[in-house]
């Protein structure tokens, strides 16, 4: 439980960082109250994710908190993780049948919540046994689908994405063994952001 | 802008018509392929003349501690598929890092390279994260053994911390002490190290050395070591991890005696 509530502090820092840099993009909304709820579909941090969001620097940073869950069943292990994710915008394309899509990079930091590792090692290892397991690094780039605006309905755009991403201790593994390393170390994330 | 959306959007194309893994839910995630499992029963059924009681001479290799160097891995295969005449080969333990689904992938690609047989031991990095359930799936038993030219060679987990479990010395002691043969040791953890208590050192202290074992290797500690810190009429041998770019071969001879030779690749 202290390694969640540590972990919520350092999230709660993050956000409230971001919201003072990008504040004046909030408008007449609480800036408490987020922007979007977004739902993810694998992406190494679980089976499904879930969280909330704030959009940022004129809607260039999506920076959310997202609790995804993998079941027993599913990858013969109970994974719970959380992941706070940054996805950084940039410009729609002109070209008119492709102007809703956006082309999405960013990075997340994901913590698996100890069942299967740990961020403190026990104290009967000796000091410096080994490094936490607990946290990794994801990198991730892809494509966001921009739905329709409608300012009347309380969800007021739906937006897509698709994003091709890997872990840093792959890309660490692939460039240490060069031509060795035979693994494929990208896999894909499906998700969608509902923005309030 | 335009140009830098329109080289990423090439790429991010060309990635997602190319991921083999679809969709990875989890780096901890510890379902494993068919295709990977059971490598023990596998390679036992290779090994040949694995129901021979003769006292021929055989050799085999062991390597220790790859953890995620898979580029020396695959340069020790390779060195050992230019050795003719050993039966097969043992690695000590640790043969990923932290545990990893994709770092048992990556060891299980690269000994797929190796024209003989290769019998592992759970090491303390493998039972990381998930490890341990991937290992059962992968490989096998955590304890087991094989007999083969008349040796019986006992794997044996010692892993404490990792685990969560003790060393089963109940079931090390049946195994040792149930037929006459000669024996080999293989376990990842030097029976002298922190993760032994005292009275599972003294209780392999004495198995070892009332029970006809040749030799006993280990991994874990990752220089070459053939010291006997316990005082044991048996010997112990350390190859050391693969990082020292060696591999161990040993030839056990028709009266029990045994010779190793550190090989470099």
């Amino acid at each position: 439980m202290k390694r969640i509530i540590s972990l919520i502090i350092m999230v709660s820092i993050s956000l409230a960082v971001i919201a003072f840099n990008g504040g004046d993009n909030f408008g007449h909304r609480s800036e408490l109250l987020p922007d979007e709820v977004k739902l993810q579909f694998a992406g190494n941090i679980g089976f499904l994710a879930a969280g909330i969001g704030y959009e940022t620097f004129g809607g260039k940073l999506n920076s959310d908190l997202l609790i995804g869950y993998l079941p027993e069943y599913i990858g013969k292990a109970e994974v719970l993780t959380i992941a706070q994710k940054n996805t950084f915008n940039f410009r729609n394309f002109k070209y008119k049948p492709i102007r809703r899509l956006n082309v999405i990079a960013g990075f997340s930091i994901n913590v698996e919540s100890g069942k299967n590792a740990f961020l403190r090692l026990p104290d009967y290892y000796p000091g410096g046994y080994y490094s936490t397991n607990a946290i990794t690094f994801g990198l991730f780039t892809g494509l966001k689908y921009n739905g329709k605006y409608s300012s009347n309905s309380k969800i007021k755009q739906i937006e897509y994405f698709a994003e091709v991403g890997t872990l840093a201790t792959y890309v660490y593994y692939a460039i240490y063994n060069e031509d060795y390393f035979e693994e494929d170390i990208y896999s894909l994330a499906l998700g969608m952001n509902l923005k309030f | 802008m335009k140009s830098i959306n329109t080289i990423i959007f090439v790429f991010v194309s060309f990635f997602l018509v190319s991921c083999n893994n679809l969709f990875d839910f989890s780096p901890y995630a510890a379902d494993v392929d068919d295709a990977l499992k059971n490598q023990t029963k596998i390679n036992l059924n290779n090994l040949s003349g694995v129901q021979t009681k003769s006292s021929e001479l055989f050799s085999f290799v062991t390597i220790a501690d790859s953890h995620y160097k898979f580029k020396e891995l695959r340069k020790a295969v390779e060195k050992i598929n230019t050795i003719d005449d050993i039966d097969f080969v043992v690695h000590l333990g640790d043969m990923t890092d932290k545990g990893l689904m994709m770092e048992y992938e990556m060891f299980s690609k690269e000994i797929y390279y190796s024209s003989i047989p290769v019998f592992t031991c759970i090491g303390n990095h493998d039972y990381l994260s998930n490890g341990g359930s991937i290992y059962k799936q992968m490989f096998g038993a955590y304890n087991y053994t094989i007999e083969h030219k008349g040796i019986k060679m006992v794997f044996f987990d010692a892993t404490v911390w990792e685990s969560g479990k003790t060393p089963d010395m109940s079931w090390f002691e049946k195994e040792l002490s149930s037929c006459d043969l000669p024996k080999i040791v293989f376990s990842h953890i030097p029976p002298w190290d922190d993760q032994y208590s005292d009275t599972n050192k003294n209780k392999y202290k004495d198995l070892i050395d009332t029970e006809n074992v040749i030799i006993s290797m280990h991994g874990h500690h990752h220089e070459f070591s053939d010291a006997n810190p316990m005082n044991t009429e048996t010997t112990f041998l350390i190859p050391g991890s693969i990082d020292n770019r060696n591999i161990c071969k040993m030839t056990i001879n028709a009266d029990n005696t045994f010779i190793y030779e550190i090989i470099p690749f």
